[in-house]
């Protein structure tokens, strides 16, 4: 609307200018203007009664809320500074608001807890035409349980017994209301109800009876294998038939079984427990926290138990899942009432063991100090631990005289986690798998239930077999999360070593770990199947004889968060003849050491050189393995000098490295603690040395060398190899699958 | 290598060893027949040959047990006397000692590489043919000079590391006697068969055509255990002779024979880039490629074997292959990864 004589020109618009009340309306004179110039200002009579609603306003825009109906006529006046006025009008019109209709129906009208029931109100509508929000009562209890929403459907289960009468109220954007409810009201019956941690939100609620009769890797209730010693007598707390106390309780899985009022003494309420596998690998505890006996595949229970609450019982495994059990549970709730016989099923499944990787935290690192000369004493590389590791790792000392100088902590365990929901947070079990490597009397074969089983610390064992070094902890590496040609594996994948290609002369040769312990890590349906690589040409036969998995910190957003680094005796010749090219031919090679050899010598040696060349060419064939299985390229390898020899074993002429072997470093968090190759001093440089630290601190990461020679690299090992590393992996692991499942 | 320069017992073919001037060689049939006889009579019998031989300076004019012995004494201690780095070593062999072995990863001795150096040809003889290597020690007597070895205290399973660290070192030490050592151990069936195979994969280091002759000899006979032959294969790949070539070639040409696959490894050794002979490799690599396309069951193998030739123009001959749309797409297929395998050893080495 414009208006105005003279110099003075009034603009006067209404948004909206017609509507239902309450009315919010802005009114706005931008577009006025004074011909002679000077600022203007602005009042307002919103009502039409004669009386300016507002002083003078500097702000050409200015909001009005009519409350009731009616039309209304605006003036607006303009006012220059020099008193001269001029004024606009414009009619706002408001009409009443009329209160929503709401409309509920229910779908079945009777049944049982857990009631599975469809609430419709579809029927429900606003008069003049708004659009509408609703919120549900589903259980008439008169707490509304959704929040408001367009949505006009509830599906769910009804897990109250009685008369129910579900309600549904609905608003229009002026807030008036309108509720309706469910008549006749829905009849209830108590009903068979078993229940569990199904949606893993760390409570049993109304949302966990969806999917409990089904289990998926992202939905489903977990079992723990209680294979801790919480009470710490020294053996699992699984073994026996009573709870190991108050610490042992969040190791167990509690199901609840809904109140069943109305059962008489005549009636019967049972568990039964299959699958046949599952039986004697599970206990099942009273709200009493004592075992109830299962006879066959039954657990009795007393209808009294249900007459006026709740009961919730307690669930445990006693062992991992296996290649004989896949861990999975089921339980079926009976209640037979008088001719009626009722059931619920819930289906519980036992977590997998997780074993953990490089980019994971380390926490604790395991090693042992040696300092009886006859065990070889490790005081420079023991020294290198306590010095140069970082301050949230600690170090755990092993004690020489307890294992006779078994110094090998990587081969007798890989460590792993189990990890459950619970009501604080998931709950965590630390969980070793003890590897078959047997050592009589003296030897690390006892560390895990001598030294770590304790409280949230257990192990799993899957027995006597076969034995070969190849079934030992250097022999397994797990390669970090990645998708690749084979699948995809968001909590990493086992590599392992083994193979039939022969040694480097050609000899046939065939070595792989024992098939049930590889079965029993696959059986956990996590990280498998297995990639195995060549290794059966190695005196020790340990993939940590060739590579490791590193985490790459200055990897970019887009880019793989690690690295495999590779032996390289290529690399290892070419620095050597550098150093001779530049008149370092006399240099010492391991200068002082048992081994001591010149770059010369070590050149001008054809049967070294020889073995060199096969093991490259093998070296090249892991390589060629390690992309095709885990979707890898040439970026993403990194090579560190290292040089094969060979040793006679019965008659095997099996390979180890040369130089202490760089690729089997310690990962601790940013630091490395690499192997010192011993290389040629060259103008007081290492070539080997100066190769590898240029190489590893590209990734980011702080490089120290430690001396492993005499106590680890001359009895066929290195750093890695006598180290255990207990990592930290993310908490709740099955939402790596549901992440990866998002788009 | 060394080049000894005064008589060894074994040295009757390699005159010049024996430090008087050219000597005729005794014959091939007199040697044969030597190798037949065990303890004493050996002795005796050497020492009726070496009576034609003149008196070396430093031992006895002629060769009785005692002076035979005497000499590889004094023998080995020249030795100790050039090399006492060496001889620091030999005091104590690590890798032998079991309360060292215990924390090794293994719990098996291995044949310890402080060998290396030591008259070891030598050494395998006396144990050879003073009947000692690979039989039952105990009341055997020991020669005076191996005492210091600590032979004596080892168990047997280290003593028959220490033998098999012995004929590794025989094999790569280059000394004349190491042939006939070898095949001493070889093709003594009173021997271990381990024992035994390792003379064979050494006989390959001697560069040798005596050695070629001895492993052919294994090769072809079929009453041989499969491990001697199986070993003879591999050791031929270490002697670059024609004759090596044309026997590999032929096994690895047979689909069914048992030892294709390790000839097939022994064909790229002998064809090697590193320290192998120019004229072999072309040969060696046209029977690879040849296996490669028509078998893929031992491809890894193969490929193995092309990369240690590093040979351009085979990589070359396997890139027109992947190339060739008369191919199925398996051959093309594994002669292009073939290719690549031999382009990355070519570019990692500059060649």
């Amino acid at each position: 609307m414009s208006c105005g004589a003279g110099d003075l020109k009034v603009v006067l618009s209404a948004a909206p200018s017609t509507g239902i009340a309450p009315l919010e309306v802005t009114f706005d004179v931008t577009g006025s203007r004074d011909l002679r110039g000077g600022a203007l200002t602005v009042r307002y009579d919103f009502d039409g009664d004669g009386t300016f609603d507002t002083d003078p306003l500097s702000d050409p825009q200015a909001a009005f809320r009519y409350e009731a109906p009616g039309a209304f006529l605006v003036t607006a006046e303009l006012a220059a500074a020099d008193g001269r006025t001029a004024t606009a009008q414009l009619t706002v019109t408001v009409t009443e608001n009329h209160a929503p209709t709401a409309v509920i129906t229910a779908s079945p009208a009777a049944g049982r807890v857990p009631l599975s029931v469809t609430l419709d109100a579809r029927g429900s509508a606003d008069p003049d035409g708004q659009a509408i929000e609703l919120r549900f009562d589903v259980d008439g209890d008169g707490a509304w349980d959704t929040e408001w929403g367009a949505t006009d459907k509830w599906q769910g289960f009804l897990q109250t017994a009685g008369s129910l009468s579900p309600a549904v109220e609905v608003r229009d954007p002026g807030g008036l209301t309108a509720i309706a409810r469910v008549s006749p009201a829905l009849e209830v019956k108590p009903g068979a109800d078993i229940d569990a941690d199904v949606d893993r939100d760390g409570d049993i609620d109304d949302g966990d009876d969806l999917g409990e009769d089904t289990w998926g890797v992202g939905l489903g209730a977990l079992l723990m294998a209680n294979v801790d010693d919480d009470d710490r007598d020294g053996r699992p707390d699984g073994l026996d038939r009573i709870l190991g106390g108050a610490d042992d309780l969040p190791d167990l899985t509690p199901v609840r079984i809904r109140r069943f009022p109305g059962l008489e003494a005549a009636d019967r309420v049972w568990l039964t427990v299959n699958p046949e596998a599952a039986r004697s690998r599970v206990h099942v505890f009273g709200p009493d926290l004592r075992i109830r006996n299962l006879q066959g595949d039954t657990v009795e229970l007393e209808p009294s138990d249900l007459a006026t609450d709740d009961m919730t019982l307690y669930v445990e495994a006693t062992e991992v899942r296996t290649p004989s059990w896949d861990g999975t549970v089921d339980l079926t709730l009976h209640v037979q009432q008088g001719p009626e016989l009722l059931e619920d099923d819930l289906v519980l499944r036992v977590t997998p063991m997780i074993f953990t990787h490089h980019l994971q935290p380390a926490e604790r690192l395991y090693a042992m100090r040696v300092t009886d000369r006859r065990m070889v004493p490790n005081g420079p590389f023991y020294g290198a631990l306590m010095s140069m590791l970082p301050q949230d790792v600690q170090l755990v000392e092993v004690d020489e005289y307890d294992y006779a100088g078994d110094r090998w902590l990587q081969d007798p365990l890989q460590q792993g986690y189990q990890e459950v929901p619970g009501p604080d947070g998931p709950h965590r079990m630390v969980t070793y798998m003890k590897l078959e490597r047997p050592t009589d009397d003296y030897g690390l074969e006892y560390f895990v239930e001598n030294d770590l089983l304790g409280p949230d610390v257990g192990f799993a064992y899957a027995g006597a077999a076969r034995h070969t070094s190849l079934s030992y902890g250097g022999n397994l590496e797990i390669a970090p999360p990645h998708a690749g040609p084979e699948g995809s594996f968001p909590l990493g994948r086992i590599v392992i070593g083994g193979g039939d290609l022969g040694l480097l002369d050609g000899t046939r040769w065939e070595d792989h770990m024992a098939q049930p312990q590889l079965d029993y890590m696959e059986a956990q349906d996590t990280q498998g199947p297995a990639v195995e690589l060549s290794t059966e040409w190695l005196a020790v036969g340990h993939v940590d004889e060739m590579f490791l998995f590193l985490p790459d910190l200055n990897a970019g957003p887009n880019a793989r968060p690690w690295k495999v680094v590779l032996a390289s005796p290529d690399l290892a010749y070419r620095l050597l003849e550098e150093a001779q090219a530049a008149g370092a031919g006399d240099a010492p090679v391991f200068a002082g050491r048992q081994t001591q050899s010149t770059v010369n010598r070590v050149l001008a040696d054809t049967a070294l050189q020889e073995i060199n060349d096969a093991a490259q060419m093998r070296l090249d064939t892991v390589r060629e393995g390690l992309k095709a299985s885990l979707g890898l390229t040439d970026d993403d390898f990194l090579e560190l000098p290292v040089m094969y020899e060979t040793f006679d074993f019965d008659g095997l002429e099996l390979a180890a490295a040369y130089n202490p072997g760089i690729q089997n470093l310690v990962v601790a968090n940013d630091v490395l603690l690499v192997p010192d190759p011993e290389g040629p001093d060259v103008n007081g440089r290492d070539p080997w040395a100066d190769s590898a630290r240029t190489t590893l601190e590209r990734l980011g990461f702080r490089v120290q060398f430690v001396d492993v020679f005499d106590a680890y690299h001359l009895q066929l090992g290195e750093a890695h190899c006598g180290t255990l590393v207990e990592r930290r992996a993310e908490p709740r692991w099955w939402m790596r699958y549901l992440e990866e499942a998002l788009p | 290598m060394k080049a000894w320069s005064i008589a060894l017992p074994l040295c009757l073919v390699s005159a010049s060893a024996l430090g008087a001037g050219p000597t005729r060689p005794t014959s091939a049939a007199r040697i044969e027949a030597l190798y037949e006889l065990r303890g004493a009579g050996y002795i005796a019998e050497r020492a009726r040959l070496l009576a034609r031989t003149a008196p070396q300076p430093r031992s006895a004019p002629h060769y009785s047990a005692t002076s035979w012995r005497r000499d590889l004494l004094v023998e080995a201690l020249v030795e100790r006397a050039r090399h006492p780095e060496q001889a620091a070593r030999l005091k104590h062999l690590p890798n032998l000692d079991p309360e060292v072995y215990l924390m090794s990863r293994h719990g098996r001795p291995t044949a310890s590489k402080d060998l290396d150096g030591i008259p070891a040809a030598m050494v395998l003889e006396e144990l050879v043919f003073a009947g000692e290597a690979g039989h039952d020690p105990s009341g055997s007597k020991y020669p005076d000079y191996l005492e210091r070895y600590e032979i004596r205290d080892l168990k047997d399973s280290e003593r028959e590391a220490f033998v098999h660290g012995l004929i590794i070192a025989a094999g790569r030490s280059g000394h004349p006697a190491a042939p006939f050592a070898l095949r001493g151990i070889l093709l003594d069936a009173r021997q271990r068969e381990t024992s035994r195979a390792a003379a064979a994969r050494a006989l390959g280091f001697t560069e040798r055509l005596e050695a070629l002759e001895t492993l052919q000899g294994v090769l072809h006979d079929r009453r041989r255990p499969l491990v001697l032959r199986e070993a003879a294969v591999v050791g031929m790949g270490g002697l670059a002779f024609e004759t090596s070539l044309h026997e590999l070639a032929r096994v690895a040409r047979r689909a069914k024979d048992p030892l294709r696959p390790v000839a097939l490894t022994a064909l790229g050794r002998l064809g090697r880039v590193r320290g192998g002979d120019p004229t072999l490799r072309a040969e060696v690599v046209a029977v690879l490629v040849e296996a490669l396309l028509h078998s893929p069951e031992h491809q890894v193998r193969i490929v193995e074997a092309l990369s240690r030739t590093a040979y351009a123009p085979g990589a070359a001959r396997l890139e027109a292959v992947a190339a060739d749309p008369e191919q199925t797409d398996d051959v093309r297929a594994r002669a292009a990864r073939a290719a690549a395998r031999i382009r990355r050893v070519l570019q990692r080495r500059g060649l």
